[in-house]
């Protein structure tokens, strides 16, 4: 065991010296783990109410924090107030800082301290990975119906205001307003695009429902899907209510109710130019350069019951510009690898005519494996010693007893 | 009377011995008119799990009545077969039968019944006139979100999922009793489905018979059939012999709850023996545990193999193992000290994770089949193993901690050495909790990129996982940084306690924890005690090591000899 008075440990010199030793100390590790572990305590209650995802971007992805009394309560009292709390970003690079220091100045590659190299090497790495995945990664999903094919995915935890130009009967042309801009509301405007786009209303969930004079849909705002009953498969389904003007004037082109509820499309004809728009709130997409084409897809359940057992999705990869058309099979617990993307078997479509993929893309995925096998190999080091001496001194005393 | 206490030990192995194996050989249906024994070896296919219909009859009562026995007319206890035979047979016993579990009081009052305190078992019977009302209420809950329902809702819907099971196995749906014709197809069909294949006739038939002369009391013709149709499907299944009985006899033994019977009593040995016949009683103490861990193994050993699956599958199984890795690391304990406080942690860690384990098992211990993404030994057996065993070596540590707080602070029982002994091995379990812990959460994330391509994504559970990490790390670090001592580490420990309960029951909770029926519920309110248990402790032993009565003794004793020091020099 490394005890502060070590006498491997490298003394930092000058005027840095005071600083590089509170950065590198145990009793800054020890703090930054109790501050990490009520960070992860906040960041679980808060998920009662609260989007896994927005809680990852509140809590573990932020500096700062506020903390709202009213999670600690239940829901029926209302508690004002909140309080500010370090955040994952804050604390993560706090404890890399202390990490690296710590080891350059405390660990070695001795036989005693071989062990802790490894294991707080490791966590540096896993560190690090954790953020890389933060920055870097991007999931979406790609929905494929049984004899179909799909060349994109499409991100269910962002919505996009699309603007399709279907003019020309070879490729259509589409303009997108991203989510940022439709949570802020307001006057949108844009010079790809016709006319000026006003958001009225944006819900991040809603549910539909027939519109009272049986004329279509309106949309009603709903509370998130909270990270504690999202394991149920739930999503959030967003709607904005939109006008449209015509350009640069304040005269309304009309007002339309847009959601990814609605499967259909408003279509809009910009006057002037006698181009028709088709207007949609979707999921984002990422367009990919090649289409994935499901030739079947299989759902076993366990015999007289409805407990899925396996589902597999048989799909044929065609990328012309690679000169790829290949057959796959992905299924539970083994993904295709494509293209620095990874596509997962996630869901199926509800009356199981169809297959959805999860699409992951991470170049970081491989750096907890690494940093999995070197914090292990590192622990089983530094118990393994220290059993095997606690071991040697006990026979020792038995020995001596005896 | 020196022999007697030799003899002791080896008198308690035996009794132990005994009481098992009559469990073991005998036949439990035998104050039976009929040959209920053969006849619960039959096999069944029920939510995708092949099963003896003694395992489907004992875990469907369970649902109904929240035991595996009920008491007839007449107040005397009756297997769960016999019930079931009742019901299947469209014996007209089977509505008197006084098997609903009804005790909240909204219920009560919408099914127009008094309350029954002791019992509050009520019959079909009584339950029939308000049907419908009941049908009405069910109806409009379950069309309610799950987090909107209040209590009544949860317990309407409760009501009536427990006649539909009765429902259900009157009208032949559940479970599903015809074999499929050809051999290794797991195509069940229900009774009736005869009529389409003639080749299932003659399961069909020896169905009908069984519930023909069952209803007429034709008890000869009953056991003959039984013998018969089971030894029809020996030849005809051969893949379902012998696990089918075996899972029969595993029912009937229950071995699980045996070992928590064997653990109080070599609990209870080990306390007496601090006041009487040290050597003896902590002997007989020993071969207790030894034999219930034995016991407990080939238990484990055999659910996994009627599994045939990994140890842990879901969280009744989880406390089992974690009961099973702390008796083990319990007996690793007594081998190094020798002084029965392993037997005590073994006896105590191991009845306490076999109590939370029945208590986990609503439905009985269904062996359920695993969903898709759970389908998969590799992961079962790495991920889910490790972090169980982290869970248990933290259990483990803390109830360590515990015990040398109560002994420290409320007995004379403690020494220096025995304290130096203790801290040591509460040390070394933190170490190992935070190995295992920490492997089997970082194969959690593995697992889940390979099935959904991320890492980590901070959901509660993976939260809870870590958390258990970090806790174990800060008691590392705060030793080793010299913050916490022996006192603060023991301390630390059983802050371990809570934070391991957290993670293992209380992000189950979350979902509907803090809603509305949250804190009503026993789960809920038996972890909060839990909790505010470990707080209390954890205040105790912030007293000054000085005011301990063990220390306080010693210091005293030490002042004494300094006075009488003093006294002796003037």
């Amino acid at each position: 065991m490394s005890t502060p008075a070590d006498p491997n440990r490298r003394k930092a010199t000058g005027k840095l010296k005071p600083l590089i030793d509170f950065f590198g100390s145990l009793n800054l590790t020890v703090t930054l783990l109790v501050l990490s572990i009520f960070l992860i305590f906040f960041g679980t209650l808060a998920q009662i109410d609260q989007g896994v995802w927005t809680v990852v971007h509140d809590y573990f992805r932020s500096w700062f924090v506020w903390v709202n009394f009213q999670m600690f309560f239940p829901r029926a009292n209302k508690v004002p107030g909140a309080f500010p709390f370090p955040g994952g970003w804050l604390l993560g690079n706090l404890i890399l800082t202390n990490l690296v220091i710590a080891h350059f100045q405390r660990f070695n590659l001795s036989k005693q301290k071989i062990g802790l190299f490894f294991i707080h090497g490791g966590l540096i790495l896993l560190l690090l990975g954790e953020g890389v995945t933060a920055l870097m990664a991007q999931e979406s999903m790609m929905s494929i119906d049984e004899g179909g094919s799909s060349n994109y995915s499409e991100d269910i935890r962002h919505p996009e205001l699309a603007f399709v130009d279907t003019s020309d009967p070879q490729n259509d042309t589409v303009t997108v307003i991203p989510e940022g801009p439709l949570r802020k509301q307001g006057l949108i405007q844009d010079d790809r695009l016709p006319f000026d786009v006003k958001v009225d209303r944006f819900f991040k969930n809603s549910v539909m429902e027939r519109s009272p004079d049986g004329n279509g849909f309106i949309a009603k705002d709903a509370p998130e899907v909270s990270g504690a009953s999202s394991s149920s498969g739930e999503i959030d389904m967003p709607s904005a209510l939109v006008t449209l003007y015509k350009k640069g004037t304040s005269q309304e082109m009309g007002s339309f109710t847009t959601s990814v509820w609605l499967k259909s499309a408003h279509s809009i004809t910009a006057t002037d130019e006698k181009k028709p728009y088709d207007l949609s709130l979707r999921f984002a997409r990422s367009y990919k350069p090649f289409s994935l084409f499901l030739k079947d897809f299989t759902f076993d359940r366990y015999p007289g019951t409805e407990i899925p057992k396996n589902f597999a999705s048989t799909v044929q990869i065609i990328d012309p510009k690679n000169s790829v058309d290949r057959e796959t099979k992905i299924w539970m617990n083994h993904p295709l690898r494509y293209q620095g993307e990874t596509y997962y078997q996630a869901s199926y479509k509800p009356d199981e005519s169809g297959t959805v993929l999860q699409v992951v893309q991470n170049p970081g995925w491989l750096i907890p494996y690494l940093s999995c096998i070197l914090v292990t190999l590192g622990l089983l080091l530094q118990f393994g010693f220290s059993l095997s001496r606690s071991l040697k001194r006990r026979k020792k005393r038995m020995a001596t007893a005896a | 009377m020196n022999t007697f206490k030799k003899a002791l030990p080896w008198i308690f192995l035996s009794l132990c011995l005994l009481m098992f194996a009559k469990d073991l050989i005998g036949n439990p249906y035998k104050d039976q008119p009929m040959d209920l024994n053969t006849f619960s070896q039959i096999p069944v296919l029920h939510q995708g799990r092949l099963q003896p219909l003694d395992s489907f009859a004992r875990n469907n009562l369970k649902v109904i009545n929240d035991k595996q026995v009920f008491r007839d007319e007449d107040g005397k206890k009756q297997p769960a077969i016999r019930w079931f035979m009742d019901v299947v047979s469209g014996n007209e016993a089977s509505r008197q039968h006084k098997v609903f579990r009804i005790e909240h009081d909204d219920v009560l009052t919408l099914m127009k019944l008094e309350a029954r305190a002791g019992s509050f078992r009520y019959s079909l019977e009584e339950l029939r006139p308000q049907y419908p009302a009941l049908i009405q209420q069910a109806q409009a809950a379950s069309q309610k979100p799950d987090t909107a329902r209040d209590l009544v809702d949860t317990k309407v819907l409760e009501l009536y999922n427990q006649i539909e099971v009765y429902r259900r196995i009157a009208a032949f749906e559940a479970p599903l009793i015809i074999p499929p014709a050809e051999s290794g197809s797991d195509n069940w069909l229900p009774l009736g489905a005869e009529k389409q294949d003639l080749n299932l006739t003659t399961s069909a038939n020896a169905w009908y018979t069984a519930l023909k002369t069952y209803q007429n009391g034709n008890t000869a013709q009953f056991d003959a059939n039984a013998k018969t149709y089971l030894n029809h499907l020996k030849k005809q299944q051969p893949g379902l012999f012998p696990k089918i009985p075996m899972e029969q006899r595993f029912n009937i033994s229950q071995p699980f709850y045996q070992a928590m019977i064997f653990f109080v009593l070599s609990f209870l040995l080990c306390v007496f023996s601090w006041m009487f016949w040290a050597d003896s009683l902590n002997k007989s103490a020993f071969y207790v545990v030894v034999f219930t861990s034995v016991l407990f193994t080939l238990a484990l050993g055999v659910r996994m193999y009627l599994q045939g699956r990994p140890p842990v599958t879901n969280l009744y199984s989880s406390a089992i193992f974690v009961g099973w890795i702390a008796v083990l690391m319990g007996l690793g304990i007594e081998w190094f000290v020798k002084n029965g406080f392993g037997t005590v942690m073994t006896s105590m860690t191991g009845f306490s994770a076999l109590l939370v384990a029945q208590n986990l098992a609503g439905d009985g211990d269904t062996m359920e089949m695993m969903r898709a993404v759970l389908d998969t030994n590799f992961w079962l057996a790495t991920h889910v193993t490790t972090v169980t065993m982290g869970y248990s070596a933290s259990y483990l540590a803390g109830f360590m901690a515990i015990v040398l707080v109560v002994m420290g602070v409320f007995t004379r029982k403690l020494d220096k050495d025995l304290y130096g002994k203790i801290s040591a091995m509460i040390y070394g379990t933190v170490a190992f909790a935070t190995l295992f812990s920490f492997v089997g959460t970082v194969l959690g994330g593995i697992w889940a990129d390979q099935s959904w391509g991320r890492f980590w994504g901070w959901d509660p559970k993976e939260n809870g996982a870590v958390m258990i990490v970090l806790w174990n790390a800060i008691i590392l670090h705060a030793r080793w940084g010299g913050l916490a001592k022996r006192q603060g580490i023991a301390l630390m420990a059983i802050g371990g306690n809570i934070i391991t309960t957290w993670s293992w029951f209380g992000v189950n909770m979350l979902g509907v924890g803090l809603h509305s029926y949250g804190f009503t519920d026993s789960g809920f309110i038996g972890m909060v005690g839990f909790v505010l248990f470990n707080l209390l402790l954890i205040c105790i032993g912030s007293l000054p090591e000085e005011m301990w009565r063990s220390f306080r003794n010693f210091a005293s004793k030490a002042q004494l000899k300094k006075k009488e020091a003093a006294s002796a020099q003037a």
